[in-house]
């Protein structure tokens, strides 16, 4: 999934709950990939997913300590190569975070994706006279 | 042969290697941003406009044809750049069963890597050292050279991942030499040697005050940012970027200068833009698009009896100029187009753009009208 970067850990009783089945598939959305695991954790039933959503949430968070830092660091010395890497990496992340937001937003037709990497599958074919 | 863009379509393969194939590119800049990230969600009433080179590529080799792209947004060219890949042929992705977080666009005849990924410093060796991305010690120029030159050599290479989301330096991917090689960054004009290895060269310079608009477009509903952070954000990197980037507008082949229109006075919200074409002239391969009458100045509103134009209509020029020292074609448009349709009007009287058919143009854009966001970028090969 070319789009996701994180992984968040859900807890296991909250996705292996029936009723949160169709929560489940909801919530997959662009793309999430469900991988059983058995890790040294005691319950086997936990399942790592990869969720979309979770990158926006960490990026976020990312971009709000980062602008606090600059505004910190340029406080004490302002014009400095600090005051200034600190705002590029505030730019850089809120480049990302809207680069994001954009991929997310081209719509992703299930059926498209599917035919992306198996053009030659019977549901992909195109009848053109 | 028409492109296989909206046309009954030859394959891409023989596009680009026979002789005297030309490519026509016209981009449509609109009020949208040239930067990845203010693309779909900003200017949604926006329409397109539209600005057209030519070029000519004679080669009848195999050698990779490598292009540089230079602005200022951390690889959010990207959108920009995915639409013209796919105009060259193809839908551009990234690279499949790779790194997640790789910055690489491939399509079937073109490759697009972004020179982020030549950084030497990683975000957390940048802010101790206390440089910014836009500093060249913060960039691997040697390891650029190297690899470009071996792409135009037709060998492939191990390069390196930069990660955008963690901001650490991943392992490299294999990329092997495409018929279209594309650097987009902020530094691909910057090293002489790596200058001397690009077949063509575009900068993409955005005026302050439009980036100011679109920043604030861009970060304004973002938890954490203000419009003083978004300010002092800008301001800080200015002075690195006056002084690396900035300086690389002289050698490039094309500038796209994107401005506040002048239709509109007093306009901030950067909805109608005025984008200024300017081409190099006597560059190999490369002739520029005239409007008219080639070398002549004009000015003109296709607006009137012919073609209807909402407010605030459309306006042209063009004209020879220098800059730089050197001996420029500026073709200018200032407004936005009421109908997409309408385009082939202008088409029909911008000349040197090598269509294969009156409306091929047209017929492009039409079709790639549904491409996200407003703006689109086409190409038409001949």
């Amino acid at each position: 999934m070319a789009s996701l970067a994180s992984v968040s850990f859900q807890t296991a009783s909250f996705l292996a709950s029936p009723a949160s089945a169709s929560l489940r598939r909801s919530n997959s959305g662009s793309g999430a990939l469900q991988v059983s695991s058995v890790g040294p954790r005691p319950c086997p039933s936990l399942r790592l997913r990869f969720v979309a959503m979770a990158t926006p949430t960490d990026m976020n968070d990312k971009l709000s300590q980062s602008i606090k830092e600059a505004e910190e660091v340029c406080v004490a010395d302002n014009g400095s190569g600090e005051c200034a890497a600190a705002w590029d990496e505030v730019e850089e992340i809120s480049a990302e975070i809207a680069h994001k937001r954009v991929k997310q937003s081209e719509t992703k037709d299930p059926l498209e994706e599917f035919c992306k990497d198996a053009p030659e599958a019977d549901e992909c074919r195109v009848y053109e006279d | 042969m028409a492109s296989k863009l909206g046309v009954a379509t030859p394959s891409s393969s023989a596009m680009i290697s026979t002789k005297s194939n030309s490519i026509s590119f016209s981009s449509q800049l609109g009020g949208q941003s040239l930067n990845a990230t203010t693309a779909a969600a900003r200017f949604p009433h926006s329409r397109p406009r539209c600005h057209v080179f030519l070029i000519t590529n004679v080669a009848a080799e195999q050698r990779p044809i490598i292009i540089g792209l230079a602005a200022d947004s951390g690889c959010g060219k990207s959108t920009f750049m995915r639409r013209l890949t796919s105009v060259f042929g193809g839908a551009a992705s990234p690279p499949k069963g790779g790194n997640p977080d790789s910055n690489t666009l491939i399509s079937d005849t073109t490759t697009v890597i972004c020179l982020d990924d030549y950084h030497s410093l990683d975000r957390t060796g940048r802010k101790e050292k206390g440089v910014t991305a836009l500093d060249p010690k913060a960039n691997n120029f040697d390891l650029m050279y190297e690899q470009v030159k071996a792409i135009k050599d037709g060998k492939p290479i191990e390069k390196p991942i930069y990660n955008h989301v963690s901001g650490l330096l991943d392992p490299p991917e294999t990329i092997v030499p495409p018929k279209i090689f594309v650097i987009e960054g902020l530094h691909p004009m910057f090293d002489a040697r790596v200058r001397e290895l690009l077949d063509f060269s575009i900068y993409l310079d955005i005026s302050d005050e439009v980036k100011f608009a679109w920043k604030i477009q861009r970060d304004m509903a973002e938890r954490g940012h203000s419009l003083e952070s978004i300010k002092a954000s800008i301001s800080a990197r200015k002075p690195d970027f006056d002084a690396f980037i900035d300086p690389q507008k002289q050698y490039a082949d094309v500038v796209i200068q994107v401005l506040p229109t002048q239709l509109i006075p007093d306009d901030n919200e950067g909805k109608v833009l005025r984008v200024r074409m300017i081409m190099k002239e006597g560059v190999p391969h490369f002739k520029p698009v005239h409007l008219f009458d080639e070398g002549s100045t004009v000015s003109w509103v296709p607006c009137g009896r012919k073609l209807t134009c909402s407010y605030p209509g459309i306006k042209f020029f063009y004209g020879p100029d220098t800059y730089y020292d050197n001996e420029v074609t500026v073709l200018e448009m200032d407004g936005q187009f009421d109908k997409l349709e309408e385009l082939i009007y202008v088409e029909s009287h911008l000349s040197n753009i090598s269509s294969k058919f009156y409306g091929e143009i047209t017929q492009q854009m039409l079709k790639h009208a549904d491409y996200p966001g407003p703006c689109t970028a086409f190409l038409s090969i001949i």
